[in-house]
């Protein structure tokens, strides 16, 4: 997927509210105009930090995609890694904040340390 | 009297076709059909209206590289990228075959873009007549019929024992084979009917309605997603950058929309196009205004993609009837 390409997820994503995506970013330019392999990883890496612990699995991204790509699995492994490791699920509370919303200095997740 | 290939010789003629040239040819893949190189027959979809995407990559890929630069005897050269081959691209729709008919028009008029004319030259198009009309189907309207032999080089139709053959060009008349057709007094079927889409007139439409309100109401709900400009046949905007991979530098192009942000916008950061309604009017003005001054036509075949896949419904068909009942409010550009 093209940074143009990916715009078509982030616009329906009621998760998306940048008033400026990055992969609109022209300078510098965050994702190449390209096809390739890192163009696509880049975008998905920092949709992944974006909407983690925050889709609320609407699936909208889903349904627009023209070709069948099945983005809800993506979505699916991101809610599923955030409530493994977080015990969190989107969605259910609207006072509690996101895990990668909130930062605790105390926080100990057992993994990269 | 009419020529007529069998369905099972339709098949050893396309197997031969995969030998001799780059077969490309729709395939089923996950739910959606596309045109794809294929290297087994039997993948080959037969029964499909049109593929999710047209043709046009095979002509203008979504990306491409332009030339490397590379070092060479202490200087500089630019090598062009040749790496096109002999190619037979089976299935065309007589709507996407006007299509690549109308790209020709902005790539191969002087100063001609080089590669784009070697994929033209090496391609040569098998088309396929509709038996039946989608939806969102306008060709009639356009300029084309499901039928038309016009910008293909071989048209197939279907009927019930095979595929009447009409060689059109010479190029046709060249992959042709003469020992597997057989003479019949079989008859076309009449061609699907479909709906029609008032464009007489519509380019002084838009050229009177250029600062109505209309457009400012349309995009409201437009996303800017640009997937109208990645289905069409036409749309054929792109931007080029260059790319260093480890010392090997290439300038690439890729597929660019009307409807991305900044693509209006000049040094300095003025943006002729700023706002939402004359973002989305420069999509519709490109295609019924400003391609049909400068080339003589509207750059739309009316196969209906970018109906189909708007997640908003932006309807094509429903803007040129709207144009036509604005009656003109300020006349500009």
């Amino acid at each position: 997927m093209t940074a143009a390409a990916a715009a078509t997820p982030r616009q329906v994503c009621p998760g998306c509210y940048c008033t400026e995506c990055f992969v609109d970013k022209l300078d510098p330019m965050w994702v190449g105009i390209r096809i390739a392999p890192e163009e696509n990883r880049i975008w998905h890496t920092i949709r992944a930090y974006h909407l983690a612990g925050r889709c609320s699995g609407c699936n909208e991204c889903e349904r627009v995609c023209p070709v069948n790509i099945p983005l809800s699995l993506l979505n699916r492994k991101l809610a599923k890694d955030v409530e493994g490791l977080f015990g969190f699920q989107a969605g259910l509370d609207d006072k509690e904040m996101q895990p990668l919303g909130a930062f605790d200095k105390d926080e100990k997740l057992g993994i990269g340390e | 009297m009419t020529q007529v290939i069998s369905k099972s010789d339709l098949m050893v003629w396309l197997g031969r076709l995969s030998e001799s040239h780059r077969l490309i040819a729709p395939v089923d893949e996950a739910g959606v059909t596309l045109f794809q190189k294929v290297s087994k027959v039997e993948d080959i979809a037969l029964d499909f209206t049109n593929t999710v995407l047209s043709p046009k990559e095979w002509f203008f890929p979504a990306t491409e590289t332009l030339f490397s630069v590379e070092k060479k005897d202490g200087g500089i050269e630019l090598v062009p990228n040749e790496d096109v081959e002999e190619s037979v691209i089976f299935g065309v729709r007589p709507c996407d075959a006007l299509g690549i008919a109308l790209l020709d028009k902005p790539f191969l008029n002087e100063p001609a873009d080089a590669l784009y004319g070697r994929h033209r030259d090496k391609t040569t198009l098998i088309g396929l007549s509709c038996s039946e009309a989608r939806p969102e189907c306008f060709c009639t309207s356009m300029g084309t019929a499901p039928n038309d032999p016009a910008n293909v080089d071989v048209l197939l139709t279907e009927v019930a024992d095979g595929y009447i053959v009409d060689a059109v060009t010479d190029k046709g008349k060249a992959i042709v084979p003469q020992d597997l057709l057989k003479e019949s007094d079989v008859t076309a079927p009449p061609p699907p009917s479909m709906e029609t889409v008032p464009v007489e007139g519509i380019e002084e439409a838009m050229s009177q309605s250029f600062d109505d309100p209309y457009w400012e109401r349309l995009a409201d709900r437009c996303l800017h997603c640009k997937l109208c400009a990645y289905v069409c046949p036409i749309c054929y905007c792109f931007d080029v950058r260059d790319y260093n991979d480890k010392g090997k530098v290439q300038r690439v192009r890729s597929w660019e929309s009307c409807q991305s942000s900044g693509f209006t916008t000049i040094a300095g950061g003025y943006d002729r196009r700023a706002g939402k309604g004359p973002h989305l009017r420069q999509r519709f003005g490109h295609k019924l205004l400003y391609f049909p001054r400068e080339f003589g036509s509207a750059a739309c075949t009316g196969c209906g993609r970018c109906v189909k896949v708007c997640p908003v419904n932006v309807d094509i068909r429903e803007v040129i009837a709207d144009v036509q009942d604005l009656g003109g409010t300020s006349g500009q550009q």
